[in-house]
């Protein structure tokens, strides 16, 4: 396996897509519910456990933007080739591709669950998965930059929603936000715990780098799209918690979308269920990128034709769908899934520095001892 | 057939005249209308043949027969070349195949026996139609002329509104069995090297019998032809395809055709009209926008109707609930098909008006729309509702300056309503984001259909979305990378004035 | 391609198999309003008076009400729904109208499985019945020539835009229910020769009606929790000090004890805990009014007057609220929501409802109402 990867001219992007890319895996599922979940650790801070996970997060990314500098033009699979041997590589980029496909599954179910409570109780899940994988294969074949293009329309065409949060957010109980910094240095981060599953998603970077054409302006995207995605939980977390009160708002799975049923309008009312479907356009870029990292790395590292992955998980996806139709099943795959993102986003990239960095120092060692 | 001409190509002459006229009439079995007369001076016979209603009679009997008969040399093809000076005077030819191709674009020749070619004269007489105003893109504001079925009408046309020495009409025939010349029209100094090499790649490389139309050869040469979308831009209007030349695009004409194809275009350029640009900025840009909204409403207005009553009445405001409900209780069908219904009647109307000589067509829609309508609701077959909203999304429908697009938004309303009757409100969003995904992976001419929204050219949305004041205009459409990106100088057109300057 | 159109058809053909189940519009008996009792036959159930909206093609009248028993609301609908052809959903309602009897044993049950169903909508009002809540119905639905819930809705509604009354949709009450240190109103529908109309206003301890308060009442709730703008009340003030105001005095001198003046309220309050320990607070009311109408001629002809006046309707409205706070505390329900503000002074902001309940009768309130005349119309 090549450690660097030659990405052609029709497949290389602008740095500037990079925020539409990140900030759409970022922006799925999690959302809904992450007013709640962030609530029941830090209570009426929530918003600084939001701001702390931010700069955790800013950090990580300078660790993984520095190791993807330490190579000309590589992604996560090379780097592991090279730091862990073929081997070693080939298990821990299978382990990434297995997270992926994990949260893949996790997001599908997770969304056709929430159509099944809000809109159509009776509706066969296996149905929904089909819609929402046939969506996902139409687009995948389409290439790197239809998926790019998926993730940067489909980003416009969803933030719409935003303004509907208006009503709610003139709702406000402002006292429920007070008394600020009452909750304790763990509780905040704990809370900032909570907030960083829903922010998870940064990851895709390790994959896309390589297609990047303009490699020096990576830095401002990327922050600004993880900026973008935490402005957004900011204001969905405060309105929630200004809304509802802390018994409400911790009972609820998704407060997000409950907010949106006060809304009305003269000629339309209930505006959940608009969103919620509407909700289609937001998971849909998500989940098309994550496939895409399943087939890209699945041809990085075994030389399988993207298309025939596509096809097989596609497939395989429906089929398991159908058989996720309990609720509590769900929440705890999902839960999981979250749990072993913390390690793969988080953690990972801080074991994985000194490594490369170690590495790197070796080989400058030997050339220099080849040298002389 | 062909190849075995092919081998039989040498020289035909010198040849007698009587075996030549055999030859010539075998050719043109059960044909009567070749012209074939033998005329004789100074003991050499010479042979004028022609088809005569492809031919100007007038000036083949003033200029050729005339001068020929009176001549007072000697016949041969040096002296009849010299005595009958016409500009297309020819006397190279020599092959039966191209005596053949030649006398079907309305050549006369003269043959004198034992020379060892014939002399050929081009006098023809192509019947065409007077330029006339633009019918199915009609405008109110700006030229109102439209090309013809005559390509050098057209070229006619074309030379006099883009007068520039840049102007290259290459020639490129078409065409196995029949042939039909085409122009591939573009700006040297501004149109994209690529654009117009594919272009030509894909009309040369294009291997068909006949080309009955420009819309036909669109679709040969079209990026994706299992797509509902149009790719090509076509036009009957002179000026849009001088305005888009000019703005560094491509453009194919073909002979006996009255529409001119246009690449690459953008899925936006669709709702684009000349008027908007002979409209003030302002206005013209509300018209441009009202053109985008009029696509949503043409799509969604009805499928949202079928959702909301079928699934979601949830959604409708309790005002609104009763006057809907109340004109839907007697109605027998379920809401899909009472939609479907409607929708296929006024594509009924539509069709039929279209089919039908005009004054009968506009009876026909009086008829159909408002007797048919009000009979349907009063007998309870529809709601009255439903009757508005579809009678909206038609006219929305029609807004679309490109009858191509118009047709295809309407034809997108079927998907969209059983979508809607079978999921409800889930069922348009998948459509809406399967249109958006089909529309990403189109391509013009191998240029993103989307641009400039996708790829995303900040630059080219004044051109696109919306217009704005003539010295912010100073830039060429950017994403199509024209050779020269600016139309004029951009620091005189931003040049302020002080106050009382 | 002939592959890839039968793979389609074949797709299009199991969404047909797979697709929900349709609830297209005329056959739904569409509720507006809903109100629930206590089953006065059956211990532990309820019993509930829908009014259906039918569209039925043969019928004048597209309005109906049905009556069910059940344990829970949903059966109690099931069971209502045997007596119609169509299909009873609860996705419109507009307005839940809950029994006296049933108020004050506690309503949250309800209103909880409500909240928990997705189809219900948020924005629906609540209201409580003077007596029970079919007997109003039912009685308005004959009298009121128009749907009664509809009629209802629209009274209710009124206020809120008036503004003299906070919001009492679903998510209002569950909202205030689950805060700590306050406690929801919600307006009490009264009959009068059959029609139904707005009597007064119920103070609601947690989930329990426990005490009935006159409608002004609702105003000040209001005026108390947010910015109101242009919100009618007639006040009843002492004549006396108005007499040298008098416009026709020499004429027709007033003989009434009385003035009333009826005004338009703009403004906002601020309350602030001052002593904690104490557990005092300190309400500032900063309103400009606007003088639409006196029961006696006076004339507003120097800023005297209007010194007078503005001082003396910030008299009556101190009063009223000081009237009120003793009321609710009697009753130890807070509407206003002091208990709030004092959470937000708890170090972790950790308030328990008993807590609160201990205190609640041990505070003390300043009320201070600062009036400001902005408009007398166009006579001085």
């Amino acid at each position: 396996m090549d450690i660097n990867v030659k990405a052609g001219p029709k497949t290389e992007i602008r740095a500037f897509y990079l925020f539409f890319i990140i900030s759409s895996l970022q922006l799925g599922v999690g959302i809904m519910g992450a007013p709640s979940i962030v609530f029941m650790e830090s209570k009426q801070d929530s918003w600084i456990s939001v701001l702390i996970a931010f700069l955790i997060i800013v950090f990580i990314l300078f660790i993984m933007l520095y190791i993807l500098k330490q190579y000309e033009n590589t992604d996560i699979f090379g780097i592991q080739a090279d730091v862990f041997g073929q081997w070693l590589g080939k298990l821990l980029g299978t382990v990434y591709i297995i997270y992926f496909l994990a949260v893949l599954f996790s997001v599908v179910t997770t969304y056709i669950d929430v159509v099944r409570v809000f809109i159509f109780p009776e509706v066969s899940p296996f149905l929904l998965a089909l819609l929402l994988m046939s969506l996902v294969t139409y687009s995948v074949l389409g290439g790197f930059r239809v998926i790019v293009g998926v993730c940067f329309l489909f980003f416009i065409l969803t933030h719409w929603i935003l303004f509907l949060l208006i009503e709610p957010a003139l709702e406000i109980d402002w006292t429920h936000l007070q008394p600020v910094m009452g909750a304790s240095i763990t509780e905040l981060f704990k809370g900032a715990k909570a907030t960083v599953y829903t922010l998870l998603g940064f990851e895709i970077l390790f994959f896309v780098y390589p297609f990047i054409k303009n490699k020096e302006k990576v830095k401002l995207p990327v922050i600004l799209a993880v900026g973008w995605t935490t402005v957004i939980i900011l204001i969905t977390v405060i309105t929630s918690i200004g809304f509802f009160s802390p018994d409400q708002l911790m009972r609820r799975e998704w407060p997000v979308l409950n907010l949106f049923k006060i809304q009305t309008f003269s000629f339309i009312e209930r505006l959940d269920f608009v969103v919620v479907a509407g909700w289609m356009m937001v998971i849909v870029p998500n989940i098309v990128i994550l496939m895409w990292g399943i087939t890209y790395g699945m041809k990085r590292l075994y030389q399988i034709p993207q298309k025939k992955t596509l096809y097989i998980v596609s497939i395989l996806l429906v089929i398991a769908s159908a058989f996720m139709d309990n609720h509590f099943q769900i929440y705890s795959f999902t839960d999981i899934v979250a749990r072993s993102g913390f390690w793969v986003g988080y953690i990972y990239p801080l074991l994985l520095l000194p490594l490369v960095l170690l590495k790197k120092r070796w080989r400058r060692k030997k050339g220099r001892g080849k040298g002389v | 057939m062909r190849k075995r001409r092919k081998q039989e190509s040498s020289s035909l002459f010198p040849i007698k005249i009587d075996q030549f006229e055999k030859l010539l009439k075998s050719k043109f079995e059960n044909n009567p209308d070749l012209s074939f007369s033998v005329y004789e001076h100074e003991n050499k016979k010479a042979a004028v043949f022609y088809i005569s209603y492809l031919v100007d009679l007038e000036k083949a009997e003033e200029f050729l027969l005339n001068l020929l008969l009176t001549m007072q040399k000697e016949w041969t093809n040096a002296s009849i070349q010299n005595e009958i000076p016409l500009i297309s005077g020819d006397a190279t030819i020599n092959k039966l195949e191209d005596i053949l191709e030649k006398i079907l674009l309305g050549t006369a020749f003269i043959y004198i026996e034992g020379e060892d070619s014939v002399v050929s004269y081009m006098m023809p007489n192509k019947e065409k139609r007077a330029l006339t105003k633009a019918e199915t893109e009609s405008v109110v504001i700006g030229p109102q002329i439209a090309f013809t079925e005559s390509l050098v009408t057209n070229l006619n046309v074309i030379r006099w509104s883009i007068r520039s020495t840049d102007l290259v009409m290459e020639k490129i025939l078409l065409g196995k069995e029949t042939i039909h010349e085409v122009r591939l029209i573009y700006l040297k100094s501004v149109a994209n090297e690529t654009d117009v090499n594919t272009m030509r790649e894909r009309l040369k490389t294009l291997e068909v019998n006949s080309i009955d139309d420009s819309s036909v050869l669109a679709q040969y040469i079209e990026d994706s032809s299992a797509s509902i979308f149009p790719q090509f831009y076509l036009t009957e209007l002179p000026d849009r395809f001088a305005y888009t030349i000019t703005q560094g695009r491509v453009g194919v004409i073909v002979e006996n055709s009255p529409t001119a194809i246009i690449a690459p275009s953008t899925f936006l350029s669709f709702f684009e009209s000349t008027e908007d640009l002979y409209m003030r900025w302002n206005t013209g840009s509300f018209l441009r926008i009202l053109r985008f909204l009029s696509v949503f409403i043409a799509i969604f207005l009805t499928p949202m109707y079928v959702a909301a009553v079928t699934y979601h009445y949830e959604i409708i405001p309790s005002d609104l609930l009763i006057s809907i409900g109340q004109s839907r209780a007697g109605v027998p069908f379920p809401p899909i098909f009472e939609a479907l219904f409607l929708e296929l009647m006024i594509e009924l109307l539509r069709e039929a008006g279209a089919r039908l000589p005009t004054k009968v067509g506009q009876t026909i829609g009086i008829v159909g729309g408002v007797v048919v309508g009000t009979a349907a609701v009063q007998a309870g077959i529809t709601s009255n509702i439903l009757i508005i909203f579809i009678t909206i999304s038609a006219l929305a429908s029609f807004t679309a300056p490109s009858y191509l697009m118009g047709t295809t938004i309407r034809v997108l309303r079927f998907p969209m309503i059983i979508l809607a009757g079978i999921l409800g409100i889930v069922g348009i969003i998948f459509g809406i984001c399967f249109l958006a995904i089909h529309l990403l992976k189109l391509t013009s001419l191998g240029r993103p259909y989307l641009t400039p929204i996708y790829p995303f050219q900040m630059k080219d949305l004044n051109k696109v979305l919306f217009r704005l004041p003539p010295n912010f205009q100073w830039r060429r459409f950017l994403s199509f990378q024209p050779k020269d990106t600016s139309r004029y100088d951009k620091t005189k057109a931003k040049k302020k004035k002080d106050i009382d300057e | 391609m002939y592959r890839k159109i039968l793979i389609i058809a074949m797709v299009s053909l199991l969404f047909l198999t797979a697709c929900p189940e349709s609830k297209v519009i005329e056959n739904q008996g569409i509720i507006n309003t809903r109100g629930i009792d206590i089953n006065p036959d059956q211990e532990n159930q309820i019993e509930t008076t829908l009014i259906v909206y039918q569209f039925d093609d043969q019928a004048t009248n597209i309005t109906k009400t049905l009556y069910g028993v059940g344990h829970t609301i949903k059966a109690a609908r099931e069971k209502a729904n045997e007596s119609s052809s169509f299909n009873l959903t609860p996705g419109q309602i507009r307005l839940n109208l809950f029994g006296r009897e049933l108020a004050e044993q506690g309503i949250i049950e309800y209103i909880s499985a409500m909240i928990s169903d997705a189809r219900i909508s948020d924005t629906m009002l609540l209201a409580v019945a003077d007596s029970s809540a079919k007997e109003i119905l039912t009685e308005g639905q004959k009298v009121t020539s128009i749907n009664v819930g509809q009629y209802l809705h629209g009274v209710i509604d009124r206020e809120h835009k008036e503004e003299t009354l906070p919001r009492v949709e679903l998510n209002d009450f569950s909202h205030i229910y689950n805060d700590v240190g306050i406690d929801p109103i919600l307006p009490v529908i009264g009959s009068k020769n059959g029609e139904p109309v707005k009597t007064s206003i119920a103070l609601f301890q947690d989930d329990k009606y426990v005490k009935e308060l006159p409608l002004v009442d609702g105003l000040l709730v209001n005026l108390f929790q947010k910015t109101i703008g242009n919100a009618p009340l007639e006040l009843k003030l002492p004549m006396e000090p108005f007499r040298e105001y008098e416009a026709k005095k020499e004429l027709h001198p007033s003989n009434s004890e009385n003035l009333y003046v009826r005004i338009g309220l703009n403004g906002k309050s601020q309350t602030k805990l001052t002593d904690f320990e104490e557990k005092h607070f300190k309400t500032t009311i900063n309103l400009g009014i606007i003088l639409e109408e006196f029961s006696e001629l006076i004339s507003m002809k120097d800023e005297k007057a209007a010194d007078l006046l503005e001082k003396e309707i910030a008299k009556q409205i101190e009063g009223k609220y000081e009237t009120l706070l003793k009321k609710v505390q009697e009753a130890n329900a807070d509407p206003f929501g002091f208990g709030n503000i004092y959470r937000t002074h708890r170090k972790a902001g950790d308030l328990t409802k008993k807590e609160w309940r201990e205190i609640f009768p041990t505070i003390s309130v300043d009320f201070n109402v600062n009036v400001e005349v902005l408009n007398y119309g166009t006579t001085k």
